[in-house]
């Protein structure tokens, strides 16, 4: 028996990984005129993958202080080698990602795909896009730029018109009273472990509860099977659907790396203000 | 429940042609796949190379100024991005050499105790000529230049001569 197949037996003595696979194997998607919007979810979730993949590459020379972030940006950008391109697809996949999760949950809301028993899948999705949204937020302002600065200080502004707690939620936010290196470094930690830890949990729950439910069928397509049962179609997730997915990624791959190359965003100026703020 | 399988509508031969020309497709396909999943870990690979530090070459720097230093003391300076050393000698003579050991690249030290360059890691010791003279350091430290101007002490490297 050669090597492979002694790892592959090792692994099968202990676990069943075919007994794991198989939720998957029978997982089938339900094929009708609205099949398409179920592209968004994954496309979602390969958008998320991308996210940390070129997140874990800016990590590599991104330096989370008020007197070095900008610089380190610029070195980013100018001197390491695919930097520009590393940080654009960053900034692309991000707007893309928000679109993405809108048109996702705006597909689920028209399909009302929510209705009993899938109200705690649309809830952690609900959760999901809340924690997109702050993973935007918080990577607005680690440029260091003006116009990062100046984001960050309208949106802590606008938590702080909150009535009663509002300041303390903007004091919070800010690390005090005014947008700081303090508030920087808050946000970078956010940005790069607090929401990242607790979207994977949101996430997995979300995968979870799609496997243990299916598929959800839009309720006039639901009520044309019922009365015309020889009219319901579905393929198998794997490898069907699953392959078209990929296709859907690639493509989506494809457009993204274009995004990034023909409209890379240059990292706009750092003013005095901001210099007297470090 | 009546389950219809999108493929079951072909006869058996239309099933096995399309099967065939589906899997040549399919090679095609990923056979284009691979080229372009190299195209795009090359620019991964090339980001993770780090970039050459251009604070390597630099050719001179502003050690301290000439009112700083007394007479048999030292002070430890950037050069480019490592450290280096000032020494002024008893007799008020500068002298400059690199700051970090030839053994394992502590930081070094001048101590007026001794008049010696010393490295706290493992106790390695130099002469003030750079010259290593007990201790674990293989070889001496490189000598720089020192420049007075104006109040401005500079150092640069030593000129091929």
């Amino acid at each position: 028996m050669n090597a492979a197949g002694r790892v592959q037996t090792w692994i099968d003595e202990r676990f069943d990984v075919e007994e794991a696979l198989q939720p998957l194997r029978d997982k089938t998607v339900p094929v009708h005129r609205h099949s398409h919007w179920y592209f968004l979810g994954g496309l979602t979730l390969f958008l998320f993958g991308v996210q940390i993949a070129t997140g874990l590459l800016l990590l590599l020379y991104y330096r989370p202080s008020a007197s070095e972030a900008y610089e380190s940006v610029q070195h980013i950008m100018n001197r390491v080698q695919f930097g520009w391109l590393v940080r654009s697809i960053h900034s692309w996949s991000a707007n893309l990602m928000v679109f993405c999760a809108f048109a996702h949950m705006f597909s689920v809301a028209f399909a009302r795909a929510y209705r009993k028993p899938r109200e705690l899948t649309w809830i952690t999705g609900v959760i999901l896009l809340f924690l997109i949204l702050g993973f935007g937020f918080s990577g607005y302002l680690l440029p260091w730029n003006t116009r990062a600065y100046f984001a960050t200080k309208v949106g802590t502004e606008v938590a702080g018109q909150v009535p009663v707690i509002g300041r303390a939620i903007m004091i919070f936010m800010r690390g005090g009273e005014d947008v700081t290196g303090a508030t920087l470094t808050r946000f970078f930690g956010l940005h790069v472990v607090v929401l990242p830890a607790i979207a994977v949990a949101m996430l997995l729950s979300h995968l979870l509860l799609v496997q243990k439910f299916g598929i959800s069928v839009p309720a006039t397509v639901e009520n044309e099977w019922q009365d015309r049962p020889d009219l319901r179609k579905e393929m198998k997730f794997f490898p069907n659907f699953f392959l078209r997915e990929l296709m859907a990624w690639y493509i989506a791959l494809a457009v993204l790396i274009a995004l990034a190359t023909f409209f890379c965003l240059p990292i706009s100026s750092h003013s005095r203000i901001m210099r007297a703020r470090c | 429940m009546v389950t219809r399988v999108l493929a079951g509508e072909q006869s058996p031969e239309q099933c096995r042609s399309s099967i065939a020309s589906r899997r040549t497709w399919f090679r095609i396909l990923f056979g284009a796949m691979g080229p372009s999943i190299a195209s795009l870990l090359y620019p991964v690979c090339r980001y993770l190379v780090p970039p050459p530090d251009e604070s390597l070459n630099t050719s001179e720097a502003l050690a301290a100024t000439t009112n700083e230093l007394k007479p048999n003391s030292g002070k430890t300076f950037r050069f480019g991005n490592k450290p280096a050393l000032l020494v002024r000698l008893a007799s008020g003579e500068y002298r400059s050499m690199s700051g970090v050991c030839t053994h394992l690249g502590c930081t070094v030290q001048y101590r007026p105790e001794s008049t010696q360059i010393w490295c706290a890691c493992h106790n390695g010791c130099y002469d003030l000529n750079g010259r290593n003279l007990s201790g674990p350091p293989p070889r001496a430290l490189d000598i720089y230049d020192v420049h007075v101007r104006a109040q401005e002490i500079y150092v640069s490297r030593k000129q091929a001569a």
